[in-house]
């Protein structure tokens, strides 16, 4: 048994509030957010790998099973579904059906261009270069903003081949 | 129709912290307003009152609703506290016989919980009015079954009333003056007020929140 899940929910809401009373403008607390969620997605994967012992991906879409229904379920306690792949093969949405970061949470009208969840952006993005995958991520639904459902596009962008170690953002 | 009122003496944006002010005010719109505030006003003090006189026995039992804190002739005013000092008063019709004591216990306790859900929104800070989309749905959805209990109810005695004697007017009932057809009692209209207000003390020292100080009519 971890800690609440209520715990951590208020938690992240005090992070992005406070983020907004810093900046004062959403797409610089979305750009923080997104750093904020790269730098924790750089470590994260190394615990990923070692609890989930999962192999290395063949190709994108086996990348779209194991973060599903392996890194979310293990860490966010929810199994988003992966659908709209795209001809190539390249690109592919997750579909959230409930966010437990967002637990109570109402945008109010002030902050209407925020990207409340924006974090988990970041953390895909980081998590998926340390094993040499550029990807983008951004959500283009959001039940914070009256969607349906929440969906996070993922792209990617292309294969990592140099060896440097990844910076800090 | 929403109101909120300021109940400090001090005068325009005076926040006083022995005060107690308004988080949310809801109330069908079939009373006078002014009528209306009084009557919450009155409420609070007997809320306090209470509070401080079952004060040990309160704690003891753990016990956060109040009762009936006093009947009027033509209302029944129902309060709850919580252990933050949290106020929910409740004021229904006292033609509304249906209702009983555990069912406004319940829904007491769903006021709290939505109540809760609303402190838990990082965006809203303790002591704003609530806004809350969600804390409204709950209270429509309460005070929409509410009426159709009391419909069902006022349908009944409309009905034994008007089998007994079509003539005869004169009941506790504030619109004795008035019959729907026989069952054809609209449900969307509230006809039995439920008017619910929520206010929280603040303790002394802690930061005051914006305040208007006189009734605002919506």
């Amino acid at each position: 048994m971890g800690i609440s899940s209520e715990l951590f929910t208020l938690t992240y809401g005090a992070l992005v509030t406070q983020l907004c009373k810093d900046y004062e403008n959403d797409e610089d607390v979305n750009k923080q957010l997104d750093k904020m969620g790269y730098n924790i997605g750089v470590r994260l994967i190394e615990d990923f790998l070692a609890r989930s012992n999962v192999g290395r991906c063949h190709d994108f879409r086996e990348t779209a099973d194991v973060i599903a229904k392996v890194a979310f379920k293990m860490y966010l306690g929810i199994t988003p579904s992966i659908t709209n792949w795209s001809p190539a093969g390249d690109e592919f949405s997750l579909i959230l059906e409930n966010n437990p970061l967002v637990d109570f949470v109402e945008l109010p009208d002030n902050h209407s261009s925020l990207i409340y969840s924006n974090l988990l952006c970041g953390v895909l993005r980081g998590a998926l270069e340390m094993v040499q995958m550029a990807v983008e991520a951004k959500f283009v639904q959001d039940t914070l903003k009256g969607d349906g459902v929440t969906e996070i596009r993922m792209r990617f962008i292309r294969r990592i081949e140099d060896n440097l170690p990844a910076g800090e953002e | 129709m929403l109101g909120w009122l300021h109940r400090g003496k001090g005068g325009q944006g005076a926040v006083d912290p022995r005060k107690n002010y308004p988080l949310y005010i809801r109330s069908t719109p079939m009373e006078s307003e002014l009528k209306f505030h009084y009557m919450v006003h009155t409420s609070l003090d007997v809320v306090d009152e209470k509070i401080s006189t079952m004060g040990k026995a309160l704690v003891d039992q753990r016990e956060l609703y109040l009762g009936l804190l006093y009947p009027t002739e033509d209302y029944k005013v129902y309060g709850y506290v919580t252990n933050s000092k949290v106020k929910f008063v409740m004021v229904v019709d006292s033609s509304n016989t249906a209702l009983r004591d555990n069912e406004i216990r319940s829904m007491f306790r769903k006021l709290h919980n939505s109540y809760t859900d609303v402190m838990c929104n990082p965006f809203y800070n303790p002591g704003d009015r609530i806004q809350s989309r969600a804390f409204d749905n709950m209270v429509t959805s309460m005070m929409i079954q509410l009426t159709q209990e009391s419909s069902t109810a006022m349908e009944l005695a409309d009905k034994a009333q008007h089998s007994a004697s079509p003539g005869t007017q004169g009941s506790a009932s504030s619109f004795s003056n008035f019959r729907w057809p026989k069952g054809k009692v609209p449900t969307w209209l509230l006809k039995h007020q439920l008017s619910l207000l929520l206010s929280t003390a603040f303790k002394e020292g802690s930061k005051g929140a914006k305040q208007e100080s006189f009734p605002r009519k919506l």
